[in-house]
């Protein structure tokens, strides 16, 4: 596992971070299925540092995204990381952030306000994020784009998310965990997960959408 | 090794002096005290008319009825002390401020000045050309410095051993070290050890303490049992001490003993001033009335009656130091700056030389005070009437003169005043400096810095000045929903990569989270049945209108959940909420408010 991180390093240092298998192929025992053990590592050790992680609903009416990532947070801060929560409309609920177990005192919430709407205010949102993932100083980020205009959210160049990801790479201490109606950031995800229910009625269960495997990049 | 002691008599007058001329004749400095007005300071003039501080203004008028009363001045004060500050750096580089009046300097290594007693010649012609009336002592140690300094005018010690030359200093001249803090600073509890004097009483060795006659006048005599007559270490003046056979010691009642200590030794380890009061009043009352009297007491039977305070006030008797000199931290510099213009500047750069002067003695005392700039403020005042104002608080506290004045040049280029500038003021708010790491398990260096850099950038990007949108939650005892505040983020400094697994709770399992609508939306409800006497809307079977949203029905709900407050208030609250679920298991909390006979949308679970 040294060896993996010190080629990590090296890799990340000639900025081919995302060179080696990001999350889960690696390490999946045998007899495992490698979204299995992914979605395993995801709830245990919570989204990889230096990578985006990518929370969506199953259907558009699921639900399960916010308590998911609460309980991601959760496990951080209950050992002291820091972590950011970028409230873009302002929906974060503190009494439920404590039920489900998060130490409220180490998460730096960041609220929007009406006035932050629009490709305007996403642009802000965009550059918001960039500050915090450059600062290093938070293991985790969510951003919660979940009640956001999806159509505005498309509307997001790609580059804004590789930028932002050249940026994680570079410290590797900070995992962006985005809650987000559909997919966004395409191939800068490591891991894309899917939350609802498989039937009415049935318990709401993660599904592996997409995870990143290799991909080279100059 | 010499020290040099400076000591303005009569402060309060002395800095209305220093501020400008007073007319001859006898004045009286007076402070409002409850109802009257006291006397805190009178002139040379005054105090040979009998004047004195702490008279009332009445008992003063009464003696001297012509004595020009004037009010005191604490803003007069601070200057002439900030002003006494940076001119007696100029005589050494460590200058010890004993509040209010005193002044001690370091002169070892000043050689280049001149001799001791030359740089205190040369200080004292300086003070009195700017109208002081300065005392100075020069002495080998600080305590006889300063007690030389108490004599009045200009005392040189020359002696490494200042006792013989302290010895004829009265007994009032410790009040000098009284005033700076020194004494009264014994380890011990002396209020619990002095003696009432005017019986025997037992010692601890069995020998009688009693005022008696002695053979120079009505002085009173300390007498021990066993110890011989005139038997003093160092060969002091004898201040006669006798012996009488007494009882032993353990025949007396050992309730009796008023040398026996109430309080355990080290629990008063700075005993207030009252009891070094009571120490020198004893003294007194002992007969003693000099300080070589007090030098030559036996140390031993001293410290069997006073105990270690005795023996300290001994040793400044003595003119000896006791321990490290920790003086009072040297005034804050004032945080206002004001200078008017005449004629007014035309443009801003006449302006700049006189805001690097004053940033660069303000950012010096700052670094003297060990403090920082937090803010500052400049404020033009312009010959138009219309104000140019400009303002800038920092993260990180800091004094570099030159920065703020690059700042203050930056902003003044960028938006000149329109009018010429007749008034100029500063303002500076000090703070404590940031500290950086310099340990090993301290917040590693620059940590704090940079998070509070990042939280201030970030509240300039969410455009939040009051701090409102960018922090951390915390919750409030409320009945009320959503009844939380944002605090500053302060988070512990551990660090999630070093933490111990084991040690973290796991975090419960899921748990459904509300994602709430701020401020709650008014929706439509189209119920099935109309509410119940008990003013029950039950909303089960209703047809829910949710924003954006096709109109669903209510397959299932849970509730009510009732509350009400501050029905005292205008802000009086009453509802309902319930817990509602419709297809597609999409759960929603629904308020029914009472009062206005609405319903709202609190939030939906996810």
């Amino acid at each position: 596992m040294a060896g993996r991180q010190e080629l990590e390093a090296l890799l990340g240092a000639r900025g081919w971070g995302t060179t080696l298998p990001a999350f889960g192929d690696a390490a999946a025992p045998r007899g495992r299925a490698p979204s299995d053990e992914a979605l395993r590592r995801l709830w245990a050790e919570g989204p990889p540092p230096g990578a985006i992680a990518e929370l969506v609903p199953a259907a558009p009416q699921a639900a399960g995204l916010t308590g998911a990532a609460m309980r991601l947070a959760a496990r951080h801060t209950r050992r002291g990381g820091r972590v950011a929560w970028l409230d873009a409309r302002d929906q974060w609920d503190p009494d439920s952030a404590q039920r489900a177990g998060v130490a409220l005192e180490q998460v730096l919430w960041l609220r929007g306000h009406p006035a932050l709407g629009g490709l305007a205010g996403l642009s802000r949102w965009h550059q918001i994020l960039g500050v915090v993932v450059q600062s290093g100083g938070l293991e985790l980020v969510v951003v919660d784009f979940l009640a956001w205009p999806l159509a505005e959210l498309r509307r997001t160049p790609r580059s804004a998310w590789f930028r932002l990801l050249r940026g994680l790479e570079r410290l590797r201490q900070t995992a962006l965990l985005l809650l987000a109606p559909e997919p966004l950031t395409q191939s800068c995800a490591a891991l894309v997960v899917a939350m609802g229910a498989p039937s009415p009625g049935a318990r709401i269960e993660p599904r592996l959408l997409r995870q990143r495997v290799v991909g080279l990049r100059a | 090794m010499s020290y040099l002691a400076v000591w303005l008599p009569q402060l309060p007058w002395q800095a209305l002096r220093f501020q400008g001329e007073l007319p001859a004749g006898p004045q009286l400095v007076l402070e409002a005290a409850g109802l009257t007005r006291q006397v805190v300071a009178v002139n040379p003039a005054a105090l040979r008319r009998g004047l004195s501080a702490g008279l009332s203004e009445a008992q003063a008028r009464l003696r001297a009825p012509e004595a020009l009363a004037v009010a005191r001045s604490p803003a007069a004060e601070r200057q002439l002390q900030a002003w006494m500050q940076e001119d007696l750096e100029h005589s050494s580089d460590r200058c010890h401020w004993l509040p209010p009046e005193r002044w001690l300097l370091d002169l070892e290594g000043m050689g280049l000045l001149g001799s001791p007693a030359q740089i205190a010649r040369t200080l004292r012609a300086r003070l009195r050309a700017r109208g002081l009336q300065p005392a100075l002592g020069v002495a080998a140690t600080r305590t006889a410095a300063l007690l030389a300094a108490s004599g009045g005018g200009l005392w040189v010690i020359a002696d490494p051993d200042p006792a013989p030359a302290l010895a004829a200093l009265p007994l009032e001249a410790l009040r000098a070290l009284q005033g700076c803090g020194m004494v009264g600073a014994g380890p011990s509890a002396p209020a619990a050890r002095v003696p009432l004097v005017s019986r025997p009483a037992v010692t601890a060795r069995g020998g009688v303490l009693a005022p008696t006659r002695g053979p120079h006048g009505p002085k009173s005599a300390l007498r021990l049992a066993g110890a011989a007559p005139n038997s003093l270490p160092g060969g002091g003046p004898p201040c006669g001490i006798t012996t009488t056979p007494e009882p032993e010691a353990g025949s007396g009642d050992p309730g009796s003993q008023p040398f026996a200590p109430i309080l355990p030794a080290g629990k008063a380890a700075r005993p207030p001033r009252a009891d070094a009061e009571a120490l020198l009043d004893l003294f007194a009352r002992w007969g003693l009335r000099s300080l070589g009297e007090v030098a030559a007491l036996p140390p031993r039977a001293l410290a069997e009656r006073l105990g270690r305070a005795g023996l300290a006030c001994q040793r400044w008797a003595r003119g000896q130091d006791q321990g490290l000199l920790l003086p009072a931290p040297p005034p804050e510099p004032p945080c206002e700056l004001r200078q008017e213009f005449e004629p007014a500047l035309e443009g801003y750069l006449p302006l700049l030389p006189w805001l690097e002067q004053k940033l660069g003695q303000h950012c010096a005392a700052l670094e003297r005070a060990d403090r920082a700039l937090a803010a500052a403020a400049l404020e033009l005042g312009l010959q138009s009437g219309s104000p140019w104002r400009w303002e800038q608080r920092w993260t990180l506290p800091h004094r570099d003169a030159r920065r703020l004045l690059r700042q203050l040049e930056t902003s003044l280029a960028m938006q000149p005043p329109a009018a010429p500038i007749a008034a100029a003021t500063l303002r500076l708010v000090g703070a404590k400096p940031r500290r950086t790491q310099t340990g090993l398990f301290g917040d590693p260096a620059g940590q704090s810095q940079r998070l509070g850099r990042l939280l201030a950038r970030l509240r300039e990007l969410l455009d939040d000045p009051e701090g409102q949108r960018c922090g951390a939650a915390r919750l409030q005892d409320l009945h009320r929903d959503d009844a939380f505040v944002v605090v500053p983020y302060q988070p512990s400094g551990s660090d999630a990569s070093d933490a111990y697994e084991v040690a973290a709770p796991a975090p419960p399992e899921a748990v459904p989270c509300l994602r709430v609508a701020r401020p709650p939306a008014r929706i439509q409800l189209e119920l099935r049945r109309l509410p119940a006497p008990d003013g029950v809307a039950r909303p089960e079977g209703a047809l829910c209108h949710l924003p954006r949203r096709p109109p669903e029905r209510v397959l299932r709900a849970a509730g009510p959940w009732r509350s009400s407050g501050e029905w005292w208030t205008d802000g009086a609250w009453s509802r309902d909420e319930w817990d509602v679920e419709l297809a597609h298991q999409q759960r929603f909390r629904l308020l029914y408010d009472r009062r206005a006979r609405a319903w709202f949308l609190l939030g939906e679970y996810d």
